[in-house]
C-alpha cells in the first residue's frame, strides 16, 4: 500500500512541473508585453475620481444694460462648449454698437484654445464682431459671409469679451446673434 | 518528478528573470539618459491592471525600442557565450590547434570543464527566440523602430542556427560520423 503511495507522487508533480515550466515562459512575455508603454493623453481626475474640465475655462455673462444688445443668454452645452445670443435691436446705419457681453477665464497653467463663430436669424447686411483687448474677431460680415475665429487664452488669462456690430445702412428691425464658442 | 524537468526548471528561472530584468532596466536607462516623464495608470479592462504611458507617441516609441534592444541584448549575450564555449570546448577536444590558440588568448578556464548543456542552450534560445518575436511584432505595430526589429531578428536566428549547431555536436557525441572514426 505505502509502495502504491510513493510511486503515485512523481505522477501527480509531473504536471505541475510542465504547468510550472510553461509559467515560466508565458509569464515573461505576458510581462513584457505589459512592460511596453503606450501612448494616451492625461486623465483630469481629482483626488475623488471626479473628473473636472478637461478645458478649464470659465464663462461668466456681465449682464450689462443697453438699448441695442437686450436679453443676451448664454448657455453651456457640454464640457467646453458655450452659446451666447443676444438680440440686438433696430439702429442706424455706419455707426458701431458694442456691449462687454461675458468674461472668459482659462484656470488652468496652460495655454487654451478658443474657437468661436456666429450666426444671425437674419438676411441684414450687419457686421458682427468680437472684440478682446482691441482686437476684432469678424464673424459674420457685410455679405453675411459667416467666419471661424480662434482666441488663445494665456495661463490663468482672464479676458473681457465685447460683442459689437455696425452696419452701412439703418436696421430696421430686431436680429438674434448667436455666438459659438468651444475649447479645443 | 523527473530529473529532465527538474532540470528545465532550474536552468528556465535565470532567462526568464534577465528577460523581465533587460525590458525593465531598458525603460528605466531611457527615461534617466533622456529625462522623461513618465505615468502609470490602472486599467480596469483587459488583461493587464497597471500601463506605463507617455502623452507623446515619439516618446513612447523611443523608449519602447530602447527597452527592447536592451532586452533583446540581456539575452543575446549569455545565449551566444554558452554557444560559443560548448564550440571551443568541442573544438578543443577534437582538434589540438584550437587548444593551441585557447592557451595563447589565455582563455583556458573556458574549456576546463564542459558546464553548458544543451539544454542551457536550448532554452536562453527560446527565450532570445521569444523576445525577438515580441520586439518584431511591435515593428509590425509600429511601436518599435525597424532597426531594432531587425537586430533582433539578427540575433535570433544565430541563436537558432546556434543551437542547432551545438545538437549537431551532441548527437555526434552519441551517434558518431563514421568519417571521423575512419579518418
Amino acid at each position: 500500500m505505502s509502495e502504491t503511495k510513493k510511486n503515485l507522487l512523481p505522477q501527480v508533480f509531473e504536471p505541475l512541473a510542465i504547468v510550472v515550466i510553461l509559467g515560466l515562459f508565458l509569464i515573461p512575455t505576458l510581462t513584457v508585453i505589459n512592460l511596453s508603454p503606450i501612448t494616451q493623453e492625461n486623465k483630469h481626475d481629482n483626488v475623488l475620481g471626479a473628473t473636472s474640465s478637461p478645458h478649464s475655462i470659465g464663462i461668466e455673462m456681465l449682464n450689462e444694460n443697453d438699448e441695442i444688445f437686450v436679453s443676451d443668454t448664454l448657455r453651456k452645452k457640454r464640457d467646453g462648449e458655450y452659446v451666447y445670443s443676444a438680440e440686438v435691436g433696430p439702429r442706424k446705419g455706419e455707426k458701431e454698437y458694442s456691449k462687454p457681453a461675458f468674461r472668459i477665464t482659462n484656470r488652468s497653467s496652460s495655454k487654451q484654445k478658443l474657437v468661436v463663430d456666429g450666426y444671425a436669424d437674419s438676411t441684414s447686411p450687419s457686421n458682427f464682431s468680437l472684440k478682446i483687448d482691441g482686437i476684432w474677431y469678424v464673424l459674420r460680415d457685410g455679405s453675411r459671409k459667416m467666419y471661424e475665429r480662434e482666441i488663445v487664452l494665456e495661463s490663468n488669462a482672464t479676458k473681457t469679451v465685447y460683442i459689437s456690430t455696425y452696419s452701412d445702412s439703418n436696421i430696421l428691425f430686431k436680429e438674434v446673434f448667436t455666438v459659438n464658442i468651444s475649447a479645443r | 518528478m523527473s530529473k529532465l524537468l527538474r532540470r528545465i526548471l532550474k536552468i528556465s528561472i535565470a532567462p526568464a528573470v534577465v528577460m523581465i530584468a533587460g525590458k525593465l532596466l531598458g525603460i528605466i536607462i531611457a527615461n534617466i539618459v533622456y529625462k522623461l516623464d513618465f505615468f502609470i495608470d490602472n486599467q480596469i479592462q483587459g488583461i493587464f491592471s497597471i500601463q506605463l504611458y507617455y502623452t507623446d507617441s515619439t516618446i513612447t516609441l523611443l523608449v519602447n525600442s530602447v527597452s527592447n534592444l536592451i532586452m533583446v541584448l540581456a539575452l543575446a549575450i549569455p545565449t551566444f557565450y554558452f554557444i560559443v564555449k560548448t564550440s571551443i570546448y568541442q573544438s578543443a577536444f577534437e582538434n589540438p590547434r584550437t587548444i593551441v590558440k585557447i592557451t595563447r588568448l589565455n582563455i583556458m578556464n573556458w574549456i576546463t570543464k564542459d558546464d553548458t548543456s544543451f539544454l542551457s542552450i536550448f532554452i536562453w534560445s527560446s527565450f532570445l527566440l521569444i523576445a525577438s518575436l515580441v520586439t518584431i511584432a511591435q515593428v509590425i505595430q509600429g511601436t518599435c523602430y525597424g532597426w531594432v526589429g531587425i537586430i533582433a531578428g539578427v540575433l535570433a536566428l544565430f541563436g537558432i542556427w546556434g543551437t542547432v549547431k551545438t545538437f549537431e555536436v551532441e548527437i555526434d557525441k552519441i551517434y558518431p560520423r563514421e568519417e571521423k572514426l575512419y579518418r
